[in-house]
């Protein structure tokens, strides 16, 4: 459904919660994935996905159509996976504590994952790099995004994508080689 | 080994109808937190939750600062540590007048110096001086 017919019925108190419900139906695959392969636990992102929702429906009326639907709504996905993590690395004391070595024992140890060893392999790799250039590089390589819709996410230059994916792609070929 | 060698393909996977109960949940807690407000704000509940939240905030800062907000008696305390010089040398150093301090001092605790050397040299009988602040109308308990 286009995005004009589903704020129209957004805008209607009649059919504000049935555009609603098409919104979420229309939208939560993407939502999801996007924020799975941030946190990779499946409890988390489905926290995760909830809480983006509500705040969608919360924040409906302050939409502008500046910005597609899709973009504002993966803004505010983006936004919450960075702050879940930014608060789990903030709630152990202890400086070394390693949220990306979590996340890379919750990959292993995950019976929910139907890949071979270079996919595990892969996915250990992008879990190493810094959250922002994980993000920036899942949502071009596998959500296949434009970086012109990256940008508009992110609030980040084209320019500054493209260096941060390039690199992000060096890093994940180097570990790959390493073993 | 470059990464477009890796065919590209989505490894996690999600419990069986996870998207086809996801819109239920999320509208659950929607219409959940809907109701919370209409009873709460649209209700008119609100001053009988804030009030008590209000109360409990004031007591866990309270709990949380306790050298910030003491008792009387431990200023008090605190206080009668402070040597006359530096009472005076603030009292010197402040506006307030001799009248405005007498009248904030309790009649009990009022401390007069010991004798007055005028009225020593003199050698007054009480009963003189008595008949004589009576004269002047001076009131005896604001020497």
């Amino acid at each position: 459904m286009e995005d004009k017919e589903l704020l129209n019925k957004l805008r209607m108190p009649d059919t504000r919660n049935y555009g609603f419900n098409l919104l979420v139906r229309q939208y939560q695959q993407k939502v999801y994935w996007h924020i799975r392969k941030m946190v990779i636990d499946h409890d988390d992102a489905d926290d995760l996905v909830q809480e983006v929702f509500v705040k969608v429906w919360k924040n409906l009326d302050s939409f502008r159509e500046d910005a597609s639907l899709f973009t504002w709504i993966y803004r505010i996905a983006t936004n919450e996976c960075l702050n879940f993590l930014r608060k789990k690395k903030n709630r152990f004391f202890i400086p070394i504590h390693d949220v990306a070595a979590e996340l890379s024992t919750k990959l292993d140890s995950s019976p929910a994952l139907a890949g071979d060893e270079i996919q595990l392999k892969l996915q250990k790799a992008i879990l190493k790099l810094p959250d922002k250039q994980r993000l920036v590089f899942n949502m071009k390589y596998f959500d296949e995004l434009k970086y012109e819709e990256i940008s508009e996410i992110t609030d980040t230059s084209v320019g500054s994508l493209k260096a941060s994916y390039h690199l992000a792609v060096k890093k994940i070929e180097e570990y790959i080689k390493s073993d | 080994m470059k990464l477009d060698d890796i065919h590209k393909k989505n490894i996690f996977d999600v419990p069986d109808r996870y998207f086809d109960q996801l819109p239920g949940q999320i509208q659950k807690r929607i219409t959940k937190k809907e109701n919370l407000y209409t009873s709460v704000v649209r209700n008119g509940y609100w001053p009988r939750l804030a009030i008590p939240a209000l109360g409990l905030v004031l007591v866990l800062i309270f709990f949380a600062n306790p050298g910030k907000y003491q008792s009387v008696e431990s200023i008090e305390v605190m206080l009668a540590e402070v040597s006359d010089e530096d009472v005076i040398a603030y009292l010197q150093s402040t506006d307030i007048t001799i009248e405005e301090i007498m009248e904030h001092v309790d009649g009990e605790a009022l401390v007069l110096e010991p004798a007055d050397p005028l009225t020593n040299d003199l050698e007054i009988e009480n009963l003189d001086l008595n008949a004589l602040m009576d004269n002047y109308g001076i009131d005896e308990n604001y020497l």
